[in-house]
């Protein structure tokens, strides 16, 4: 506490909204500082979610290991593969993809509705309310770790092997992380400015799943099937994680293209995220 | 000079002797969403574009102007729906006015009922995660906390899930952190009514306590006997206007005799 009647040297000035940005090194100062309190929270709030459950925290393992069961069972029961038969050979690449998959679409699910869900917190508290965003993302992060020791289980089970390609993991997987902020931003913008945008993003979400080669394999997308797909953000990026579960290598091109990707995403949901977030009090 | 809020703008540094929170010519308003009864409706809206049957603005706060000293006690009151509740969002920068500006100056914590607790989390966890929201760092936590618990009366419930609390309980809660977390200005909206007596007591002290460290409290209340012990300057708003402003007991006459009270006795308007 800082002396008896000395105050900090803290100063606001509050003016009618206009579009402009704040200055930027400040603002990311200002969500630094609070770093301690976004991991914190997104810890509470994974928790809190899990606080009705009965099995709790179990589950964060139990999810993706039903979800890979389910992808098993299509692939080596109702198509009739078998483990060594020719249709089981896309089912590790298939897990994979979607565990990685279910961490783009927390993103834009979670991320999205950050600023909506949190009204208490908006209307009664000042932060940089980018925080939200960046908070749910971190959310999903945490609950993709033990998707990843599941799938270190599951991958090799299934016939699913690994080549040089793996060294590109940790790139792609950072590449993802970034784009992950820049659509959260960017949606949560929508959504909270846009009063139809939660129904529009759940076509949006759909139209995503069979937009990016997750339940397909990029190869055998036709010519002109990849001119209309593959256009949006995350195809590059799965086609190129496709490439390393299938134990080759992504080329240049693709990694290049999800990168510039990513850097568009922050870029622009960024920009219009610190462009619009004090009128986010107005359509809470 | 720092400026951690998104919207608010450098303004220099703050010097000794300024008022901690000028307000010259504010106006703000809330956006409210008018929903259709039906389809037709709906379609009508679209096809001849009339935005404004969607979106209504209701004008909360209109051309209000005032200065707050530092050390001072500001209490507003009006009756329901007078702009004070906008008045402390746009003092804390949640709201942007539409016209006019607000300076603040200091590091401002601000007290309204729910303030964004988690009902799933213990009020342990509350406690951390209101105190690295306000900059504390976790070690200075882990010893607020059980100040903290003892303060707001929780015993063995500072450890059990929020959910579990009755209504005063929560309150007690959020004043207790709110006066805990080292405010230079302590915006309180209608907390002091929440709670019992002997805790409404407990907190006032807290309170004269921060006012006694030179702190500046702004104090949103119906409570108008609290408004004459505890205020050094007190705002009357009717309909988003400034009604008076100045001397407590002057301000709580002319608003009694306005609203036809007779008797303290009747403590919420």
């Amino acid at each position: 506490m800082t002396e008896d009647g000395a105050y900090s040297n803290v100063e606001y000035v509050f003016e009618p909204h206009s579009s402009t940005l704040p200055d930027i090194r400040e603002y990311l100062a200002a969500l630094w500082e609070r770093r301690t309190f976004m991991v914190e929270l997104a810890r509470a709030d994974l928790r809190s979610t899990r606080a009705s459950t009965a099995l709790g925290s179990v589950w964060s393992v139990l999810d993706p290991l039903f979800q890979g069961g389910i992808y098993f069972f299509l692939y080596t029961v109702i198509r009739g593969g078998g483990s060594s038969g020719k249709n089981s050979t896309f089912l590790p690449v298939l897990i994979a993809g979607f565990f990685l998959f279910s961490l783009s679409i927390g993103a834009l699910g979670e991320g999205g509705n950050s600023i909506k869900r949190s009204k208490g917190l908006m209307l009664n508290s000042t932060f940089p309310r980018a925080m939200l965003p960046v908070t749910a993302v971190y959310k999903t992060f945490l609950k993709f770790i033990p998707m990843v020791g599941v799938l270190c289980v599951l991958f090799p089970l299934v016939g699913g092997t690994l080549g040089p390609g793996l060294f590109v993991l940790p790139i792609l997987f950072a590449i993802q992380m970034v784009m992950n902020v820049g659509i959260a931003l960017l949606v949560a913008t929508f959504v909270t400015l846009v009063p139809d945008g939660t129904n529009v993003m759940n076509y949006i979400n759909r139209v995503l799943f069979f937009a990016t080669p997750v339940v397909y394999p990029a190869a055998l997308l036709p010519s002109s099937a990849k001119l209309l797909v593959g256009w949006q953000p995350l195809f590059a990026l799965f086609a190129s994680y496709q490439k390393i579960f299938q134990g080759g290598v992504p080329s240049i091109g693709l990694i290049f293209q999800s990168a510039v990707w990513a850097v568009v995403l922050v870029v622009l949901g960024g920009n219009l995220f610190l462009r619009h977030e004090r009128e986010f009090a107005l359509h809470l | 000079m720092t400026s951690t809020d998104a919207g608010a703008t450098e303004a220099g540094s703050a010097e000794p002797g300024l008022p901690s929170i000028e307000v010259d010519g504010v106006s703000a308003s809330y956006r409210v969403r008018i929903d259709a009864t039906d389809m037709m409706t709906d379609l009508k809206r679209l096809v001849l574009r009339q935005r404004d049957s969607f979106d209504r603005l209701i004008p909360a706060l209109r051309d209000v102007s005032f200065h707050v000293p530092k050390g001072s006690v500001l209490a507003v009151i009006g009756r329901n729906g007078a702009g004070k509740s906008t008045l402390c969002r746009v003092l804390s920068g949640v709201l942007p006015p539409e016209t006019g500006r607000v300076t603040v100056r200091g590091r401002l914590n601000m007290l309204t009922p729910g303030i964004g607790f988690s009902a799933h989390l213990t009020g342990r966890e509350n406690i951390t995660l209101g105190g690295l929201a306000s900059g504390l760092s976790p070690e200075r936590l882990a010893d607020l906390a059980e100040e903290i618990g003892e303060f707001a009366q929780l015993d063995e419930y500072l450890d059990l899930p929020m959910n579990a609390y009755s209504g005063g309980m929560r309150m007690r809660l959020a004043s207790s952190v709110a006066v805990f977390l080292d405010p230079e200005i302590l915006l309180i909206d209608e907390a002091l009514t929440g709670g019992d007596t002997a805790f409404g007591e407990h907190i006032a002290q807290k309170t004269a306590q921060l006012t006694g460290a030179g702190r500046t409290i702004v104090l949103v209340t119906h409570g108008l006997s609290s408004v004459r012990t505890m205020a050094t300057q007190a705002l009357w708003l009717h309909q988003g206007k400034v009604a008076e402003f100045g001397d407590p007991d002057e301000v709580v006459s002319k608003y009694m005799r306005y609203c036809r009270i007779e008797s303290l006795t009747v403590d919420d308007l």
